[in-house]
């Protein structure tokens, strides 16, 4: 991490116009880091990624016109270009807000399911190999219940099952 | 033995059936047939019955028509009749506590002489006034009328050349034949002797021996002492030369002209031949001379070995004088033996009376009056040496049986040729089977044979014999399998297999099959079809008698089952009743019985209930209903005895106890996380969205960097 932290403070330095856009580009990218509290910090993902998607139009325009710090100040004084860059970082919160809602009430929803489809093949399992299968009462070695004969167990299960 | 089994024809049930007074006019005529022989001959008056008849073959046997002239003992004879009409046979219906010789019937088919009845068929049938099976002898009737009529004294007065000349070769002819056979025939005596419907004893017949075990119906004043001495149903198989020696009381009995033993015990009997030898005590002190003389001192000689055998009164016949040794009489003792209030001067006599008065044996033994008698009056004090050491083999075992087995022990030593006296039995070692048979029939104590066994009486009498009708090794090899057979108390094993093993004959015995009579292991089937055809269903077909008897019949059919058998869990029990049966009708390649299929069934969700699987279970169901239809046991119990289904079973149950396992670890988990329905899933969510901004970035910064330096421009 220090050898890419070194590399990138060098590199920022060799191109200073460029860091300088970057850095007021980029603003809404830091606030996001403080606001995401989750482990993976994939807000800040989603934020930076649209962040930088906004201010890369604008580095290359620097880089095609020479690369030097006037025309980089010239674009970070303007007002519409810092609108298309932070409006970037806030599309990139949209994002993160519209597929978070929608992919959790999609995985929710498959929760759901799965909870259902256990408990039917549960009920199939006791269903074909009688209550025994649950592992809830104490079983012989040929497992049968060791309090019921097998015939009466098996009874027993389908009452159950009925009810 | 389905070819033995005969369709059974029910008669008329009508207790008015005036049958029986059909059946008093057949005795009636039969009385007055046997006893009109001085007067004129009446014209025979034809047997007619109100009865359809029991069908045995292709002879029909009425019940109500009895032919007494004709009954072995207790063996009734009835009148029979073939299908058409013709022929008239006499029908032996055996009694099942008295074991016929049904395996010797062959031997008896053998015999070609003109002077015994033919065997014309055998078998079991359905017997209506016993309500159940009986075996079946049926022989052709030629027999004509008793040379001893009723009433009238063993003693004929006959001349002693008619009788040399015409009934002994007549007599000798059979004695041939079954010699040939090896059979012995065990009631040769004048009441089994008929005139074979000749006047002049021309053809003297010789009456049958397969109804009743061997000798039970003998005269004992026509048998040597050592028969006599036993109980008439243990007898056994006697020897050759016993038959030789009834031979010999028989010639007496048709020549002499008064009966010595009128009005005598079977003891006193006993006792007679032993003070006077047997041919002064059978001859009554008549004088015999010349031919007459020379063949009852040859055959009534009382040593086995110095008695005529069969070649020897063959060459005697063919007229060459043969010497007979002087008959002796048995050793006594110049002084008698208190005992039990007799005085005793012979041994074997003693020997009778010990098992009777076994806590008096124990005393004379403790206090010596046995030792003195031996030492000092038989003066033998080698004998001496013996009975101590049948003294201390009867100290071995169990202090309560001591007087039981010292009595024993003890008898077989003073009387060696005598048969084996144990308690209230006097019993030869080839006899034990059927009068354990007799036991279990009439519910007579067993106990005592298992006793017998136990206590090792036989391997000491066997150490006595010298002499013995029996094959010692195998009688020995018998006992000691019964022994180690009776110390385990599992079904296939016990008294009832010691019955079967030494009861070759024997019916199975079981409560179960009590109306039926099963010789042979397929008989049992047929036994329960017919039981569940009528609706009565026994809960388990096998128990202790028909496993012990298919333990000794066809061990492979029930070896396997035992286990099963055994067990403490019905469900066990079941499958081993199931394979069993399904064993013998594969084995024995019976054909289907539904009606036992069915019996079974009722009780196959026991046995379903084994398997876990469902689906395992209503397949077998489907697969064992069709077989049940068909009624082939052996497919059902194949089903059910698949060790590999099992497993199956059990591997399968175990891999979806494991998966319902997984599941309800899947379920707690997802349970707990939908609970907190705000959060689940945001993770995820702002991983996608992440995701799909970072590639929304990539293609437009790939795109932004095309145009700009393609020199586009925007």
């Amino acid at each position: 991490m220090q050898v890419l932290g070194i590399v990138v403070f060098l590199a920022g330095a060799i191109f200073m116009p460029t860091t300088f856009i970057l850095l007021v580009g980029m603003l809404p990218t830091p606030f996001a880091i403080l606001a995401d509290k989750t482990r993976g910090k994939h807000k800040v993902l989603t934020v930076g990624a649209m962040n930088l998607t906004g201010c890369v139009p604008f580095v290359f325009e620097l880089w095609l016109s020479g690369h030097n710090f006037e025309k980089s100040f010239e674009i970070v004084t303007n007002v519409q270009a810092l609108i298309v860059m932070w409006s970037a970082a806030a599309l990139g919160y949209m994002i993160n807000w519209a597929l978070t809602g929608f992919v959790s009430s999609l995985l929710y929803q498959k929760g759901v399911a799965r909870v259902k489809a256990i408990h039917k093949r549960q009920e199939d399992l006791v269903d074909r190999w009688g209550n025994e299968v649950t592992g809830e009462m104490e079983l012989n070695e040929l497992g049968f219940a060791l309090e019921a004969s097998p015939a009466k167990s098996t009874k027993s299960n389908t009452s159950r099952r009925a009810k | 033995m389905t070819d033995d089994k005969s369709e059974n024809i029910a008669p008329d049930d009508d207790p008015n059936n005036p049958s029986s007074a059909d059946q008093n006019d057949a005795n009636g005529a039969s009385e007055d047939e046997s006893k009109g022989d001085n007067k004129k001959e009446k014209p025979k008056p034809a047997l007619k019955s109100n009865s359809k008849g029991i069908k045995l073959d292709q002879y029909l046997i009425y019940e109500d028509l009895r032919l007494p002239e004709y009954d072995a003992g207790p063996v009734q004879a009835y009148h029979a009749k073939d299908e058409k009409g013709d022929g008239e046979y006499i029908a032996l219906v055996c009694e099942p506590a008295l074991t016929p010789r049904h395996g010797k019937r062959n031997a008896y088919n053998k015999i070609v002489s003109t002077h015994v009845s033919k065997l014309i068929s055998h078998g079991i049938v359905f017997w209506p006034p016993a309500r159940q099976e009986r075996y079946i002898f049926i022989y052709q009737k030629n027999l004509g009328k008793k040379l001893l009529q009723p009433g009238q004294p063993p003693a004929l007065g006959l001349k002693p050349e008619l009788v040399c000349e015409i009934i002994l070769p007549a007599l000798m002819e059979v004695m041939q034949e079954m010699r040939q056979q090896d059979l012995i025939h065990g009631s040769i005596n004048i009441h089994n002797l008929y005139d074979g419907n000749e006047d002049g004893y021309k053809n003297v017949m010789l009456w049958e021996c397969l109804s009743t075990p061997a000798s039970y119906n003998q005269d004992p004043a026509f048998e040597v002492v050592e028969m006599a001495m036993a109980d008439p149903i243990s007898k056994g198989r006697g020897g050759k030369q016993d038959d030789m020696y009834s031979l010999g009381v028989t010639l007496a009995a048709l020549m002499r002209h008064h009966d010595p033993f009128e009005g005598l015990s079977v003891e006193d009997i006993i006792l007679k031949k032993n003070e006077q030898g047997s041919y002064v005590a059978v001859t009554g002190g008549e004088r015999f001379t010349g031919a007459a003389l020379e063949i009852l001192r040859g055959l009534l000689q009382d040593e086995t070995e110095n008695r005529w055998t069969y070649e020897e009164v063959l060459v005697w016949m063919g007229g060459r004088r043969l010497s007979p040794k002087q008959t002796t009489k048995k050793a006594s003792a110049p002084r008698h033996i208190n005992f039990a209030g007799k005085k005793h001067l012979y041994p074997s006599m003693l020997a009778m009376d010990l098992s009777k008065y076994k806590e008096e044996t124990k005393r004379i033994v403790e206090e010596g009056d046995l030792k003195h008698w031996i030492l000092r009056a038989l003066d033998k004090s080698s004998l001496y040496d013996i009975i101590q050491d049948a003294i201390a083999l009867s100290v071995q075992g169990d202090e309560l049986g001591y007087p039981d087995r010292l009595a024993s022990n003890i008898s077989i030593v003073l009387d060696p040729g005598a048969p084996i006296r144990f308690k209230n039995l006097a019993m030869h070692v080839d006899g034990v089977g059927t009068a354990m048979a007799e036991a279990y029939v009439l519910g007579k104590d067993k106990n005592v044979f298992a006793e017998l066994i136990s206590n090792n009486i036989v391997p000491n009498w066997a150490k006595r014999q010298y002499t013995a009708n029996v094959d010692l090794n195998v009688t020995l090899q018998n006992f000691d399998f019964c022994k180690k057979v009776l110390k385990q108390t599992n079904i296939g094993f016990g008294l009832e297999r010691c019955l079967y093993m030494l009861n070759t004959d024997a019916h199975c015995m079981s409560d179960k099959l009590k109306n039926y009579h099963v010789l042979n292991p397929d008989d049992i089937l047929f036994a329960f079809e017919d039981m569940c055809e009528r609706g009565h269903i026994p809960h388990t077909f096998i128990d202790r008698h028909i496993a012990a008897f298919l333990a000794e019949k066809d061990n492979k059919s029930i070896e396997l089952c035992l286990h099963d058998l055994n067990s403490k869990d019905p469900c066990q029990v079941l499958l081993g009743n199931i394979v069993c049966l399904g064993t013998l009708q594969r084995r024995l390649q019976l054909p289907p019985f539904p009606a036992v299929a069915s019996a079974l069934s009722d009780q196959f969700d026991l046995l379903y209930a084994r398997y876990h699987d469902k689906q395992i279970r209503e397949k077998m169901r489907k697969d064992i209903d069709r077989h049940t239809k068909a009624g082939d046991i052996a497919k059902i119990a194949a089903l059910f005895d698949d060790i590999e289904l099992r497993n199956t079973d059990l591997v399968g149950f175990k891999k979806a106890m494991g998966e319902y396992k997984a599941l309800k670890k899947e379920l707690t988990y997802l349970e707990a996380q939908l609970e907190h329905k705000k959060s689940y899933g945001i993770a995820t969510g702002q991983e996608v969205a992440a995701l799909a901004s970072s590639l929304i970035a990539c293609v437009t910064i790939l795109i932004l960097g095309f145009i700009y330096f393609s020199g586009t421009g925007l």
